[in-house]
């Protein structure tokens, strides 16, 4: 198993404001690693560092042997926390763009799964609903054939049922050797498909383990894990 | 990929663009016509259409400056920059493609303007004031030949090329005055997270105070660049007997210098921005 | 339908256990191929390298056996998943019986209210 992104001693401020303070990270490939924290705890601010969004440097990052930058972005599928396509384009257009944009992008694929969430190609973004559009986002970042995914709160304002669409189209996504970054409050709908927890708390690791570890050696649930640790 | 992007911001900027130059196609004809039809009934009428025409297309064309600067925009302060961001190239490759797709699209535009006009100038005649460059052409023709110099086709061409200079330099200045206006306040957010979504707010008053600027700028760049030319009817004497260097090389080259370092530092710093100082 | 597991508990155990309740009960033949890890891992909605772990799991105790080209599949011998059947039967009477302890009712007891 060969390291696929290596963070070291990482930090990141705001004015005075602490964001990241001194973070080590190392995520192997061909694992699916949760990241979790209260609001406020850096998440969002480290992923946006992986994807070349913030650039103020300290400390370094490299993936798969590059520093962030446009060689990085070309690895890296990334989906924000919010809904950031235009409202005005079309589904299709979306897929146009993707496919234009990225060399490893699987077109086939996207609109297999496209059909499987019953979405029309013709359909413009505005006019979906919120829990389509997410799912939309989803499967465009997953069908890329990338070292790594980066998905920033998933699962934002959608149903159940949508959650397990969602977690499906990931599972069956994702090749052998990439690795998945969840950040996410529901601990207890990934829980299950997760290798590694990153727990992070103002700024700073507070640990990175594999789940079933916590689970045999503790005989708690990682969401219990979660609520010991940050009540 | 830089092909790419270029090929993706000319297929997202195409449709609007393509509605704003056929509207000013559309109004060249329109003047065109009336102009046409009026020949033989008053002069007052023609001069109204030519005006409206002037204006309107003016009006379109500022527009679509806008259009081109809200993509920019965009790029910077809405949630459409983590997407577009995220693209694998570099991020001054996103500035270049706006600004090339800008200068060649409102380009075409000034160019079906100009024709607009001088189609109109030869309609009419000598009847109404004309405005077109085939008039800026001749009046400066009647200078050069006036003054009994040699070659006043030669002259005449290159002080109409320098004139389309200067007026593309003030331009491409106001364009970019917008990007750097947008880059810095990006990054001013950017550095301490503040305003992000309130950004609007701060961005309005800086880019308000950039068009007060701009506006009153703009009167006084133009009038500069022309009035050595027009307004004293002397003509660009770049190559004759009785110009001294220290004259020729005067206020509106001057400007034209001025002008052009200016925009071209904005560019600069706005690119380095871009690539190593964003936070979105 | 994503599978109905317990958190608390290592995921592959439960895997584990789940598919050879499945063999057992004839949900799978003898002889049948398996789907793959993938697909079984979509299907409950668990991470594949789990998924993998548990059928590396089942190939250790032997219910089930890999072709390197063409997949896994159950076994034939029909002893051995006897001898898994009873094996479960016997857990889930113990875990029965635990549960009556817990309540105060004796072996006896319970084999009357059976």
């Amino acid at each position: 198993m060969s390291t696929l992104v290596e963070c070291k001693s990482l930090s990141h401020s705001y004015g005075k404001k602490k964001a990241l303070d001194d973070i080590n990270l190392t995520i192997c490939s061909g694992r699916i690693v949760g990241l979790f924290g209260p609001n406020g705890s850096g998440k969002t601010t480290l992923i946006k560092k992986l994807t070349g969004m913030i650039h103020d440097e300290s400390g370094s990052i490299v993936i798969c042997g590059n520093p962030v930058g446009e060689r990085s972005k070309a690895l890296v599928s990334y989906s924000p926390d919010r809904v950031v396509f235009n409202a005005g384009s079309k589904v299709s257009d979306l897929l146009d763009m993707y496919e234009l944009m990225y060399e490893d992008f699987d077109r086939v694929c996207a609109e297999e799964n496209l059909k499987k969430l019953n979405i029309e190609k013709e359909e413009y973004v505005g006019k979906l609903s919120k829990g389509n559009a997410e799912k939309i986002q989803i499967l465009l970042t997953m069908s890329r054939k990338s070292a790594l995914f980066i998905l920033d709160e998933p699962f934002n304002g959608v149903d159940p049922v949508a959650k397990e669409s969602i977690i499906k189209i990931m599972l069956g996504c994702v090749p052998e050797d990439s690795s998945l970054l969840i950040s996410t409050h529901q601990i207890r709908d990934v829980e299950q498909v997760l290798d590694e927890a990153v727990f992070i708390k103002e700024g700073k690791i507070l640990f990175h383990r594999s789940v079933e570890e916590i689970r045999s050696e503790t005989g708690r649930s990682l969401s219990e894990t979660y609520m010991e640790e940050f009540r | 990929m830089n092909k790419r992007l270029y090929k993706l911001e000319s297929i997202v900027t195409g449709k609007i663009m393509l509605i704003f130059t056929s509207l000013v196609a559309v109004y060249m004809l329109l003047s065109t016509i009336c102009t046409v039809a009026s020949n033989s009934t008053s002069t007052d009428s023609a001069f109204i259409m030519k005006t409206i025409f002037v204006l309107i297309s003016a009006l379109i064309i500022i527009l679509a400056g806008f259009a081109m600067i809200k993509r920019l925009y965009n790029l910077l302060f809405t949630d459409e920059g983590l997407m577009r961001l995220s693209f694998p190239v570099k991020n001054h490759e996103h500035l270049n493609s706006n600004l090339k797709y800008a200068a060649t699209r409102l380009g075409i535009m000034l160019i079906i303007f100009f024709t607009g006009l001088s189609i109109s100038d030869a309609v009419v005649k000598n009847r109404v004031e004309r405005w077109g460059v085939g008039n800026l052409y001749s009046s400066f023709l009647d200078i050069y030949t006036g003054n009994g110099l040699s070659s006043p086709v030669a002259k005449t061409v290159l002080t109409i090329v320098i004139l389309i200079i200067a007026f593309a330099v003030i331009a491409a200045n106001i364009y970019l005055s917008f990007v750097f206006t947008l880059t810095v306040s990006s990054r001013i957010c950017g550095k301490y997270n503040i305003l992000r979504k309130k950004g609007v707010i701060f961005i309005a008053g800086i880019v308000m105070y950039n068009i007060h600027l701009l506006i009153a700028e703009l009167f006084t760049r133009i009038e500069y660049s022309y009035s050595e030319w027009l307004a004293f009817g002397r003509g660009y004497d770049l190559f004759g007997p009785d110009c001294t260097l220290l004259s020729a090389i005067d206020r509106p080259v001057i400007n034209i210098l001025i002008y052009g370092v200016t925009a071209v530092l904005m560019y600069r710093i706005s690119a380095n921005i871009m690539d190593k100082k964003l936070n979105i | 339908m994503p599978w109905n597991l317990d958190s608390d508990k290592p995921i592959f155990i439960q895997i584990v256990e789940r598919i050879e309740s499945d063999i057992v009960s004839g949900k799978y033949a003898p002889g049948d191929k398996l789907p793959t890890v993938r697909d079984l891992a979509v299907e409950a909605a668990v991470n594949p390298n789990t998924m993998q772990k548990a059928y590396g799991e089942l190939e250790k105790i032997g219910l089930v056996y890999s072709q390197r080209t063409s997949g896994r599949f159950v076994t034939d011998d029909k002893s051995l998943i006897e001898k898994t059947r009873k094996e479960l039967a016997k857990r889930s009477a113990a875990e029965f019986l635990a549960k009556m302890k817990e309540l105060g009712i004796s072996k006896e007891e319970a084999v009357k209210l059976l």
